[in-house]
């Protein structure tokens, strides 16, 4: 499979259906959503909104396998997620996911060039391979000349961008990007916009993102706004 | 399978390249086993080297002679009118001056070493044969005490560590003068922690006539010594038993070493817990402090597996440089190292700290037990971690 | 709230680690516990008796013995109020292997001098004193070898013959004492010095020491410098000195080996130093923030040192009760067992002290870093640290 190789199918990657989510905190159960459903076709770039509380991350943790669903039935790319075991969600992310995180979370002991690598240490790869996609990524953030750095040797926005090219460097159906720019400058984060803009458009990269920023927003093909579990957009709310 | 490996490494690589990050912590834990090593190494080194000192100075080619039932020289009595009934004894090599035979008995004296410490010493009255009767033992310098003159000859620890016991030296024992006029050597065994004089002289002087404690005998081959024990047990009256010299030290040599074990291992595995609960805090530590890490690797799709492998190998690599620091310290300064206690004759005793290969695995043995056991709740605390937080929380 | 809840609070917010720094000082509290037991036993710390009594021995070692005739020109020293010889046999009954330690002395003043030790019934005691052959017996050592009074028992002896050849004595059971202090040793026996010795061929007219009660406690030192004196240059030269301080000698003689119990009780003192120092250090660190509101809240830098002094000291003095009553109870465990090879061993007051002083000093020790590091913490610095 090569990343630079445009997929596009015409079923949508992301559906979800009565979604619901309930956290027990002692005798007392929060009810985060009820009844959520939503589809997302291939190669969308979607910003997802909502004040504190409205479930957002939530539903960004469920995209991402890495929180459980209480009931109804999510589906991406065709595989039923929340039906797959921790071993399997894990081989799952490691295929089909790229995950952009607000602080950027590099590992400090390793350089730009290692951190990009490490996902692709999931995949049966020879290390000629791996160095030339990894070369390949940080070149589409622009970084190609700081391989050999450290994090704490780069600007906020450049580790950013090093995460989204490990986030792209195992070449992922889909992108998830949590307040990718919450922590940055405007320039900053307007370079880091850009760079998702040109994975959804010319990778086509399916992407959600969660964000505060309504400028963050607009870079995005469509924003979902959530509210105390809802849906408020017209279109959506189903 | 492939790619199972890999994770592993890159998650071991990245928590043991975050481990200068967490330098407090993970020298507290290195140096908590590295401590607790060092008293476990102490005391199977004192224990090997006290066992070896001891056992070293038995023979199989000599016999020792000693009334039925006791258990060592210090516990017996042989009555003096029943030694001339032992010249004739099967099995017991001769030598010019006749068979090699040497009743003896002990006393101690009281002697002051280099530091100007006093302490007892054990003092072994012996024919003149004694000497030859020992395959073990020689004449390191000057020579035999003559019979019946207020002569002494010195075991070679003995001669380096105290100061009136030095070849040439007198010292003032029972209200007399005694010369030391010879020094022995014996292999750096316990018996070199003596002191050896005419026995009727010690037995007149130190209150012990009328019995000797033991007799040593040389035996004439190596299938002497079952004639000699057939020809004690015939004489019932005498009540006499023959083991050879080999034997009764390395029981002797079991009895202290095990002592001494006894003492070691309950405070070696004190130490180990104390130091076991040190690296649990610091791998906790360590596990919350790369909690992030670990979340950001799972998100990527890494398994809980390699985390816990990881975490575990973190404990393993922490533990292992505490327990060779403890190895090359007690190589460098506690082997060979002589010291002394107080033996079975209540005097003292020199031996040297010996680390066998044995006591070293023994020891890492130990370290990776408290490394296992330190590593395993919280790497899978780790491993286990969920990777969204409730929200709010 | 009062200001010990927020203490209590802050150190039970971790468990898990709370438990393992209890743990650890746990661990060095039991080793220091157990071998200063051991330490006190030998040096007969907590037996007044033993610092009364004195105790003459030759000063080659307690394998050396002294002439009895000793005995007579000791008995005429103004401040010696009672003397007896004392001399030891290594002796079985039936099996070898059943060694029992019995001692031959002059038994009406060896019962006055024993009093706080043994305890014997007033017949029991004109029984002994009026039998030649009279054996008294421990009651634990009459129960498991099922003697009665007036028992005919024959003990051999392992290094020491009769005249006759033989190395067998006939005693009778003439009494049986009791130990003083319950769970105490009652396993020894003692005979007439003069009916044992008018047997012997070996050794004979000789003791293994002469104890000796003085008559004013304070001049016991004189009086043991003038009986030394007199027999320095004879054959047997004497070492005179408190029952105690022999246990002392002998301890010392065990030499390197006491050393390096101490060495170990350091460096457990020194791993736990160590280990809950490094982790109180990161313990405030990891509350900086917190610390900053308090600081906010107005709480001084004083008040701040004072919480935290608090959970240090909690943690310690946890550690170290968990730690000495663990010790309490293994020594308790191995003093029963051992009663009669190292009576005394127990913990007692100077132990216990000794470990207050330690735990004192620990909480000074691990404290300081975290206290000075909280007290002095600037609250722009705390908060701004996100």
């Amino acid at each position: 499979m090569n990343m630079m190789q445009t997929i596009s199918a015409p079923t949508p990657l992301i559906e979800i259906s009565r979604l619901s989510k309930r956290y027990s905190r002692g005798e007392t159960v929060v009810p985060i959503f009820d009844d959520l459903s939503l589809s997302i076709p291939c190669g969308r770039f979607v910003a997802l909104m909502g004040p504190s509380g409205s479930g957002k991350t939530t539903l960004l943790n469920m995209l991402a396998g890495i929180d459980r669903p209480s009931g109804g039935m999510l589906s991406i790319d065709g595989e039923r997620i929340d039906r797959y075991g921790e071993a399997a969600l894990a081989g799952w992310r490691a295929r089909t996911l790229g995950f952009i995180f607000q602080f950027y979370n590099l590992m400090p002991m390793l350089t730009a060039a290692q951190n990009v690598e490490l996902p692709l240490l999931l995949q049966p790869m020879g290390a000629s391979e791996r160095r030339r996609r990894v070369e390949t990524a940080l070149d589409v953030v622009g970084l190609a000349d700081r391989m050999k750095h450290r994090p704490r040797e780069l600007s906020g926005g450049q580790q950013q961008r090093v995460a989204i090219a490990r986030a792209l460097v195992a070449d992922p159906k889909l992108i998830l990007a949590d307040e990718p720019t919450g922590d940055l400058d405007r320039p900053s984060a307007d370079r880091v916009l850009e760079i998702l803009r040109l994975l959804s458009s010319e990778l086509g990269k399916t992407i959600v993102m969660v964000t505060h920023d309504p400028v963050a927003a607009r870079a995005a093909d469509l924003t979902l706004h959530l509210e105390k579990g809802r849906f408020v957009d017209e279109a959506i709310a189903a | 399978m492939f790619s199972h490996v890999r994770q592993v490494g890159a998650v071991a690589r990245i928590a043991l390249l975050g481990l200068p990050s967490r330098a407090r912590m993970s020298l507290a834990a290195i140096f908590g086993i590295a401590l607790a090593t060092l008293v476990l190494l102490g005391f199977l080194a004192m224990a090997s080297g006290f066992r070896s000192t001891v056992a070293g100075a038995g023979s199989d080619q000599a016999a020792i002679i000693l009334a039925e039932g006791s258990p060592s020289e210090f516990a017996s009595a042989i009555d003096i009118n029943r030694l001339a009934q032992l010249q004739n004894a099967p099995g017991i090599a001769h030598g010019p001056g006749g068979p090699l035979i040497s009743p003896e008995n002990f006393a101690t004296i009281s002697a002051v070493d280099d530091q100007g410490t006093e302490a007892n010493l054990s003092l072994r009255g012996m024919a003149t044969q004694g000497l030859a009767v020992r395959p073990l033992a020689r004449l390191a310098a000057g020579r035999m005490f003559a019979p019946g003159s207020n002569e002494l000859v010195v075991g070679a620890s003995l001669a380096a560590r105290y100061r009136d016991l030095k070849l040439g030296r007198s010292i003032r024992l029972a209200g007399m003068a005694w010369k030391v006029v010879g020094i022995f050597d014996a292999g750096g065994s316990a018996a070199e922690s003596e002191v050896w004089a005419d026995r009727t002289l010690v037995a007149q002087f130190f209150g012990s006539s009328g019995a000797v404690q033991s007799v040593r005998v040389r035996l004439a081959n190596a299938g002497a010594l079952l004639p000699l024990q057939r020809y004690l047990a015939a004489e019932s009256a005498s009540k006499l038993t023959a083991r050879s010299e080999k034997d009764y030290f390395a029981v002797q040599a079991r009895n202290m070493g095990k002592l001494i074990l006894f003492i070691g291992w309950p405070l070696g595995i004190a130490m180990a817990i104390g130091a076991l609960a040190g690296a649990l805090n610091t791998m906790f530590t360590s596990v919350s402090a790369r909690s992030e890490e670990i979340r950001t690797l799972r998100i990527l799709g890494y398994r809980g597996l390699p985390v816990f492998l990881s975490t575990m190998a973190e404990a393993i690599v922490l533990v292992l440089i505490g327990c060779a620091a403890a190895i090359s310290l007690s190589l460098a300064f506690l082997n060979g190292r002589s010291a002394s206690t107080i033996g079975g004759n209540l005097s003292q005793v020199m031996f040297r700290f010996d680390l066998g290969v044995s006591d070293i695995l023994q020891s890492v043995v130990v370290a990776l037990v408290v490394a296992i056991l330190g590593g395993a709740l919280p790497a899978w605390r780790a491993a286990r971690r969920p990777l969204a937080a409730a929200p709010g929380a | 709230m009062r200001m010990s809840t927020l203490v209590a609070r802050n150190a039970l917010r971790n468990p898990v680690r709370l438990v393992l720094m209890v743990a650890c000082i746990a661990i060095a509290f039991l080793i220091f516990g157990v071998l200063s037991a051991v330490g006190a036993a030998f040096r007969m710390e907590d037996q007044p008796g033993a610092h009364e009594r004195v105790m003459i021995v030759n000063r080659n070692g307690l394998q050396q013995t002294l002439p009895i005739a000793y005995l007579a020109d000791i008995r005429q020293q103004p401040n010696v109020a009672a003397a007896t010889p004392v001399r030891l046999a290594i002796a079985y009954w039936r099996e070898p292997k059943d060694v029992l330690s019995a001692v031959m002395v002059d038994p009406a003043i060896y019962l006055t001098l024993s009093e706080d030790s043994a305890v014997v019934s007033a017949e029991d005691r004109a029984r002994f004193v009026a039998t030649r052959d009279g054996l008294l017996v421990g009651q634990a050592l009459a129960t498991r070898n099922g003697w009665k009074r007036g028992d005919l028992v024959t003990l051999q002896s392992l290094n020491d013959l009769r005249t006759d050849g033989t190395r067998s004595w006939s005693f009778r059971v003439a009494g049986i004492y009791r130990a003083a202090k319950p769970g105490g040793p009652e396993l020894a026996v003692a005979g007439h010095y003069d009916y044992f010795n008018d047997a012997l061929l070996t050794g004979r007219d000789r003791a293994n020491w002469i104890m000796v009660q003085g008559r004013d406690v304070t001049a016991n030192d004189a009086m043991a410098r003038a009986i030394d004196a007199s027999y320095a240059n004879s054959a047997a030269a004497t070492r005179t000195q408190s029952e105690a301080a022999l246990g002392r000698a002998f301890l010392s003689q065990i030499g390197d080996v006491v050393l390096i119990i101490r060495l170990v009780v350091g460096a457990a003192f020194l791993v736990i130093l160590c280990i809950v120092g490094n982790t109180l250090i990161f313990m405030v660190g990891e509350r900086t923030r917190e610390i900053g509101v308090l600081k906010t809240l107005g709480f001084s830098g004083g008040r701040v040192a004072r919480i935290v002094v608090g959970e240090v000291a909690l943690i310690t003095l946890a550690g170290a009760a968990v730690g000495m009553s663990l010790a309490l109870l293994i020594v308790t465990a191995v003093a029963s067992a051992t009663k009669d090879m190292l009576p005394g061993l127990a913990i007692g007051p100077t132990t216990l002290g000794i470990a207050a002083l330690l735990a004192g000093g620990l909480v000074l020790l691990t404290g300081l870093l975290p206290v000075v590091k909280a007290a002095r913490l600037d609250i722009v610095t705390a908060l701004g640290r996100v």
